[in-house]
């Protein structure tokens, strides 16, 4: 093949994919940017240019900091400790023991199941009446801890996080789990040569082998858990008064409940900025030291 | 070999955007109708008329669409802003958004002016905006009122039912026994319904959510105060509702009457089913809304109403025709009727009278284009307020100016 | 010991789930709590299976969108993650960051606008408009996912089958796809999975009745005045029933040691 021919055909490969996202998702992208610049609620059924008004009634509305705070803890409290249980608990299951499919089936079982049942049953399992929680904490002694789960706006979010964080760890430790399946054995015979035990093996072996996979799958789930919605609507809507409205959940509300399809683009438009920095610096920082170098 | 895999792998690709096409090849349906998901004897009811609107209109079909009602009015909006909207579909007190955004087109041409005076004042006022008639009133849930759970009453020897606030507070006392969790009233201080729930304790002391001309947010009034200060004292100082009725919406609360927990739950007549099936062996009674200076229950209908893109709106306007008539309406499952002819007729003419006497204190909830927002903010003011992290006039007083900020200036 | 933990913590609503759907409606809200219902009863799994829902209906839907959404999902990731880790290209960064920013402004202010384009492609109330959106979300995170798995892997074996003298393409079918077998099993079941539950595409670009997927069924179960819970939890039972066969399929891909010997070789 002739030098053009050749490059051509490479790029064939990548050009269907390349397509379908610029095709489907340029325009979203763009529209959203152009409408942040106005005042369009659907209920005038007119669109008026604000340029930048948009932005500057975000930032000096103290509601945009609030929800800010709280995408925050939600996105990287979700995320940190997905990663933390999930790690170890790959690690555990990477192991040959008994019963070893079965339980890796179970850990399926939570991501497996849609998004409302399990916002649905977690919203259940937390009433004061008729829950599960409150059940089982008087059943082995720990009454005191009951709290109002989804209504006491200083622990709803964390309330919201939980069933996050348990589907999200088990998400996690399936893609651990499959990377884990590709490190050679042999580096691991070497390692025992060594000496090492099952901890330095886990340090010094598995986990340099699937650091890439590490590294996808948390950049990708900090951007996933900020815009991930369902489970914070269904639970609360966003509430009780505001405490587990984050970013995303303030978009949704504001187009589709308010018709202020204006201002659901700002935050839109913002929600993509803070992405955008965080890959930019979370790529310099971690990505690069990873043997992705490419990017 | 790379060439014919290439060839495979297109022919695979287009085959796979195709087939579906084929397998599914599209019947031609004229009208297009969008509800809502209902129970199974609800939705055979509906389909029953329909039908009959296409014996009677062989040379068109109907295609109905049942969704959700959680996200029915979100797809509402999208198909309304890209002009996809079925050629019918139901909407409740969001009509008045739909008709503000141009989505749904005035019906004063197509009505019949006499037929249009059977329906409810209050629910044909809900569908009209700036003068023109956009929809017609369906599924009346009737007004809410207290459902009272029978065992209780007799057990506190409650002769007779209260009318005023204080009279509630009474029986309230005489019905709780904190010991056993059993509390004497009940309102949702979360959930979707607080607002309308909290619109008649406001109305019944006298004030208004908005002003006469809806330019300004009258929440705040003295009135209002008073409204919501009642709600707090109802929790912390008389104790006659639940301590978590800040955090409790309708669905609980059905729960826990239907667990015996409650004597006098603030709900609509519809919830009985639902208690029946938690707990069959419950005896439910109803008692009137109460009131103050005057007795105000909260009532809502749906609408039907016509999509700005329908290409045949005077056909769709028949089928709504059907879909509103009188034989429909006698024989409603589960709503009552919208019309005011139908409510001592046929089987309505033997419901519990309480409900009856209840519909007269109905009022006009006068809907805006910006309801969804006066919700959320008025909601979260009288949350804070039941938690007390407010007191009443501070948080009305926040949920006032926040309201006069959204409101349309006209 | 602690894998036990973390059975029980995944296990934990299941309980209440597979409590509840053998529950008649009487049962469910009892105070206090009870697990295990007095009578276990079918009826909701035959109301949902048999009911006004047409189930079957739902679930074939369902099941041509995942499996086409899957099969050009992967299909389609595979040559672009290959190609962005092995060939010599330019603008390779643009592409991989590219992919990444398309993920990052939230679905609610995206839907509208994509919806207008689904409607003036003509798509509108058609599974490939779902197969299109699903692709616009699964296709990065697949490439991605992938791009690390082939990174990993070492170059020096693809050389040899080159020098061979095999093409790109047979070296990636026959060298490489095997030895990323786990990654092709966990990318895939991803996929498959999130097309399952796929629920605001199937909302806005689905009109007919008769093409609603499973997650609209599902939701159709919470009702303005009241949740028909045994139905609800008895209905997520079979919704989910197909992704654990799928996942004990899945399980042979997850085999460790692939690339074992294969340098030796």
């Amino acid at each position: 093949m002739t030098r053009k021919n050749e490059r051509i055909w490479n790029y064939a490969w990548t050009a269907p994919v390349v397509l379908i996202i610029v095709a489907l998702l340029a325009y979203p992208i763009v529209r959203t940017i152009q409408l942040s610049f106005y005042e369009y609620n659907l209920t005038e059924a007119t669109q008026t240019l604000i340029g930048l008004g948009g932005y500057w009634r975000a930032l000096s509305s103290e509601d945009f900091y609030s929800f800010l705070y709280i995408s925050l803890v939600w996105t990287f409290g979700t995320v940190i400790a997905c990663l933390i249980i999930a790690l170890p608990m790959a690690a555990i299951l990477n192991n040959e023991f008994r019963f070893k499919w079965v339980m890796r089936s179970i850990l399926m079982l939570p991501w497996a199941t849609p998004w409302v049942i399990i916002a649905l049953t977690w919203k259940w399992m937390f009433s004061s009446n008729f829950g599960m929680v409150d059940y089982l904490l008087r059943a082995v002694g720990l009454g005191v801890l009951i709290k109002n789960w989804l209504g006491d706006p200083d622990v709803a979010l964390f309330s919201v996080m939980a069933p996050t964080i348990w589907r999200g760890y088990t998400f996690g430790a399936f893609m651990y789990l499959a990377a884990m399946q590709t490190v050679p054995t042999h580096l691991y015979e070497a390692a025992e040569i060594d000496g090492a035990g099952p901890i330095k093996k886990f340090f010094h072996v598995t986990l340099p082998g699937i650091l890439p996979t590490i590294i996808v799958v948390n950049l990708l789930g900090v951007m996933w858990t900020l815009n991930a919605i369902q489970m914070i609507w269904i639970m609360t809507q966003g509430g009780p008064l505001n405490s587990t409205t984050t970013l995303p959940v303030a978009v949704y509300k504001t187009a589709f409940l308010f018709h202020r399809f204006g201002e659901a683009s700002v935050y839109g438009v913002f929600i993509g900025l803070m992405l955008l920095i965080f890959a930019l610096l979370y790529i310099q920082f971690i990505a690069k030291k990873g043997e992705l170098a490419e990017i | 070999m790379k060439r014919v895999l290439l060839v495979l792998g297109i022919l695979f690709i287009v085959g796979i955007f195709i087939l579906p096409q084929i397998l599914m090849a599209a019947e031609k349906a004229n009208l297009t109708y969008w509800g809502v998901q209902r129970d199974d004897k609800t939705n055979a009811h509906r389909q029953a008329f329909i039908d009959k609107f296409k014996a009677a209109n062989p040379n068109f079909d109907v295609e109905v669409s049942l969704f959700p009602f959680t996200d029915l009015l979100a797809k509402q909006v999208t198909a309304g802003a890209a002009g996809t909207l079925a050629d019918v579909f139901e909407v409740p007190l969001e009509i008045q958004q739909r008709a503000a955004a141009g989505h749904i087109i005035p019906i004063d041409t197509y009505v019949d002016k006499e037929d249009v005076k059977d329906f409810l004042d209050g629910a044909v006022k809900d569908a009209t905006y700036r003068g023109k008639l956009y929809g017609i009133p369906i599924y009346n849930a009737g007004a809410r009122l207290f459902l009272i759970n029978k065992d209780l009453f007799e057990k506190a020897g409650m002769k007779k039912f209260p009318e005023t606030w204080s009279e509630y507070v009474e029986a309230g006392k005489k019905l709780t026994d904190s010991s056993q969790g059993v509390y004497g009233g009940s309102f949702d201080g979360a959930g979707q319904n607080t607002y309308n729930n909290f619109f008649q304790y406001l109305a019944q002391a006298g004030g208004s959510i908005l002003n006469k001309d809806r330019t300004k947010c009258t929440v705040n009034s003295s009135e209002g105060i008073k409204a919501l200060q009642f709600w707090v004292d109802l929790i912390h100082k008389h104790k006659v509702v639940n301590p978590n009725t800040a955090n409790l919406d309708f669905n609980e609360n059905v729960a826990l009457f239907a667990a015996g927990k409650i004597a006098m739950l603030d709900g609509f007549a519809r919830f009985e089913a639902q208690i029946k099936q938690i707990n069959p062996n419950i005896k439910v009674g109803y008692m009137s809304m109460i009131g103050d200076k005057k007795r105000v229950a909260f009532g809502s209908t749906w609408n039907y109403v016509i999509a700005k893109n329908s290409k045949h709106p005077k056909e769709t306007f028949e089928l709504i025709k059907v879909m509103t008539s009188k034989e429909r309406m006698l024989d409603e499952p589960a709503f009552m009727p919208t019309r005011k002819s139908l409510l001592n007729q046929g089987k309505w003419k033997d419901i519990d009278p309480e409900i009856k006497k209840n519909l007269t204190y109905m009022a006009a909830f006068e809907p805006t284009t910006v309801l969804s927002q006066m919700i959320e903010i008025l909601s979260n003011s009288i949350r804070e307020s039941l938690m007390l992290k407010a007191s009443p006039k501070e948080a009305l007083d926040k949920a006032a100016t926040k309201i006069d900020a959204v409101l349309p200036k006209k | 010991m602690a894998l036990l933990l973390f059975a029980f913590s995944a296990l934990l609503p299941y309980i209440w789930i597979l409590s509840t759907a053998f529950k008649n409606f009487s049962e469910i809200f009892t105070i206090p709590i009870r697990l295990i219902p007095r009578h276990i009863t079918l009826e909701n799994f035959k109301a949902v299976i048999y009911g006004q829902m047409d189930f079957g209906q739902k679930f074939m839907n369902s099941l041509i969108v995942t499996i086409a959404t899957t099969i050009l999902s992967v299909g389609l990731s595979i040559p672009c993650a290959y190609a962005l880790t092995r060939f010599k290209m330019r603008g390779k960064r643009v592409l991989l960051q590219t992919i990444l920013v398309s993920q990052m402004i939230p679905l609610a202010v995206l839907l509208i606008p994509l919806y207008i384009i689904i409607v003036k492609l003509g798509l509108l109330n058609t599974f490939t408009s779902l197969v299109v959106a699903n692709l616009t979300f699964s296709v990065p995170f697949v490439v991605w996912v992938l791009y690390g798995f082939f990174t990993g892997l070492p170059i020096s074996i693809e050389e040899s089958a080159m020098i061979d003298g095999c093409s790109r393409f047979q070296t990636l079918v026959r060298i490489v796809l095997p030895s990323a077998a786990p990654g092709l099993a966990a990318s895939s079941a991803y996929t498959f999975i999130t097309a399952w539950q796929e629920y605001m595409f199937a909302l806005t670009f689905i009109d007919s009745q008769k093409k609603f997927t499973l997650p609209i069924a599902l939701t159709s179960y919470i009702g303005q005045y009241g949740t028909q819970w045994g139905n609800l939890m008895a209905a997520s039972l079979l919704v989910t029933l197909p992704v654990i066969v799928l996942f004990f399929g899945i399980q042979t891909l997850m085999v460790k040691g692939l690339t074992a010997g294969a340098v030796k070789g």
